[in-house]
């Protein structure tokens, strides 16, 4: 073979080659679920107030009887839906704080555990003011406990809400929580819940690429030494819309507006 | 040739190994719980609804968890008080309230309390025709220090004297309770009919009568028939004690207080 044919099936070879390259599918990179902008303007009617209780941090919530103002502030102020106590634990065979304040309150109480104990449990407390047919979770322990009410909201037309609470402090748990959601996003199933900071990133990747049709929201607050964030896990149809910080006596408190968006836009 | 088989050997020891520690560190603990089921005879007027009546009695017990029949909430009989929660208070243990129906401006139906928080609960009611009122079901579902779970339900059939209607009511627990429920299951309360009733045959089809030949439930000054029940599914409880007490102040039932366990 001389030097000028070689050259030519070189050239055709190189030809077909980069032919055969150019022709191929687009690589694509799957970035994950977005969820579409939610309308600018927020609609008043649709809601939902929660009051989430939490210091963001390992401690225990109750510390020295700031239960106290507490009762005083839920017997007077009625139109949240819930009121949530992070880290308001039990002990074993003692009054637990959210037991308490349930009673003084003429409210109903509910518990979420976060540990597993024969003596102190650490958890979520829950009030509502309607007696309560479903309380729904999952208890799967060393990994996650997720739990919540199923609840009337009083919108405009009044909408059924899981309103649910859980924490979360390592990556292994992500798994769980989408298997628990599943398809509940689509049965109006709202998270408020604390993630440690530093994976508060990877949960937001992390659901990114294993769940539908959700908005998540992590919500900054300038509490000194914390060491979890708030998040706001909804469906689509919902919207965590603002987050308020405040304090109730020396209990941090964040009054957070959820706002239903009626129709599901996918 | 003797290198394989050594080898083989080691491995197999291995799989041995691995199969052991799995079976060891699984959750092969014993279901281990003592329960107790009060009926409070209209809300508990014949102790003039003190919680702390109730309280002193189920302290003496300390059972995990004590389901309830005929409990209000916020009547115009119990003086507009919440006294489910008031015993959670007073015991440290967590409550949960079913509603059968509306009662003296309040509420009327089945309630629990557990030593142990609940990851579930659930209320449901049923008035087949022929009822005489509406009644409520009512369960948690909670797991144990040890990590065995446990479902607990809570049930007041209808005083009919049709067993009829009780049989429907059963249908419908079963049917809600224990589809699709991995969970060994305790159905407690006051099922209105005696061990020979044709209610309590049509309930010993799925579920034991863990307290089967103990003694009578009602009433509680002169018990002459056995209508309360722990009943259990799947039928393999282990009985480890079982108490009838009675204490005719605090109602027309005798209480039962059974220590049960589950492999």
């Amino acid at each position: 073979m001389n030097r000028q044919k070689l050259k030519t099936i070189l050239l055709i070879s190189f030809c077909i080659a980069g032919f055969s390259f150019s022709c191929k599918d687009p690589v694509t990179v799957d970035e994950g679920y977005e969820a579409p902008n939610p309308p600018a303007e927020v609609n008043q009617r649709n809601l939902i107030t929660v009051e989430f209780y939490s210091r963001l941090n390992e401690e225990t919530l109750f510390q020295n009887n700031e239960s106290e103002l507490v009762v005083n502030r839920i017997s007077s102020i009625t139109s949240p839906l819930a009121y949530l106590f992070d880290r308001s634990d039990a002990v074993m065979g003692q009054t637990s704080p959210v037991v308490e304040i349930g009673w003084q309150t003429q409210t109903k109480s509910f518990f979420v555990q976060n540990t597993l104990s024969d003596s102190y449990v650490q958890g979520t407390g829950m009030i509502v003011r309607p007696i309560v047919n479903v309380f729904e979770g999952a208890s799967i322990p060393d990994t996650l406990f997720i739990g919540g009410c199923t609840l009337m909201a009083p919108l405009g037309n009044p909408v059924t809400v899981t309103l649910m609470t859980c924490k979360l402090d390592h990556k292994m748990q992500f798994p769980a929580l989408v298997n628990i959601l599943g398809d509940g996003l689509n049965t109006n199933k709202l998270v408020i819940g604390t993630v440690k900071q530093h994976i508060s990133e990877d949960m937001k990747h992390f659901l990114k690429h294993h769940l539908k049709y959700f908005r998540l929201s992590f919500h900054e607050t300038g509490l000194e030494g914390r060491t979890h964030q708030l998040f706001i896990l909804t469906p689509i149809n919902f919207i965590g819309r603002e987050v308020l910080s405040a304090t109730v006596g020396t209990l941090p408190m964040y009054q957070c507006k959820i706002e239903y968006l009626k129709t599901l836009i996918y | 040739m003797v290198y394989k088989i050594a080898s083989y050997k080691k491995r197999l020891f291995f799989a041995f190994f691995l199969i052991l520690l799995a079976y060891l560190t699984s959750d092969a603990q014993t279901l281990s719980i003592r329960v107790m089921s009060m009926n409070m005879k209209e809300g508990g007027k014949l102790a003039n609804f003190n919680a702390e009546t109730y309280s002193a009695c189920i302290r003496e017990y300390n059972p995990d968890v004590v389901v309830f029949q005929e409990m209000d909430n916020f009547t115009t009989r119990n003086g507009n008080k919440d006294l489910l929660s008031e015993m959670a208070v007073k015991l440290g243990m967590f409550p949960y309230y079913g509603k059968a129906f509306t009662y003296a401006s309040g509420d009327f139906g089945n309630a629990i309390l557990s030593k142990y928080p609940f990851y579930n609960a659930r209320t449901l009611i049923s008035q087949p025709s022929g009822a005489v009122e509406m009644r409520a079901y009512s369960w948690i579902d909670l797991v144990l220090p040890n990590k065995r779970k446990v479902r607990i339900a809570v049930t007041h059939l209808d005083v009919s004297s049709d067993d009829q209607v009780r049989i429907s009511m059963l249908a419908t627990i079963n049917s809600n309770i224990l589809t699709d429920n991995k969970l060994p299951t305790l159905l407690i309360g006051d099922f209105n009919a005696t061990p020979d009733a044709e209610t309590m045959n049509y309930a010993r089809f799925k579920w034991q009568d863990i307290g089967e030949g103990t003694a009578n439930t009602i009433s509680s000054s002169n018990p002459t028939k056995r209508i309360d029940y722990v009943m259990g599914y799947p039928k393999s409880w282990i009985k480890k004690g079982y108490e009838v007490v009675c204490y005719p102040g605090l109602s027309d039932h005798c209480f039962i207080v059974a220590d049960i366990e589950h492999p």
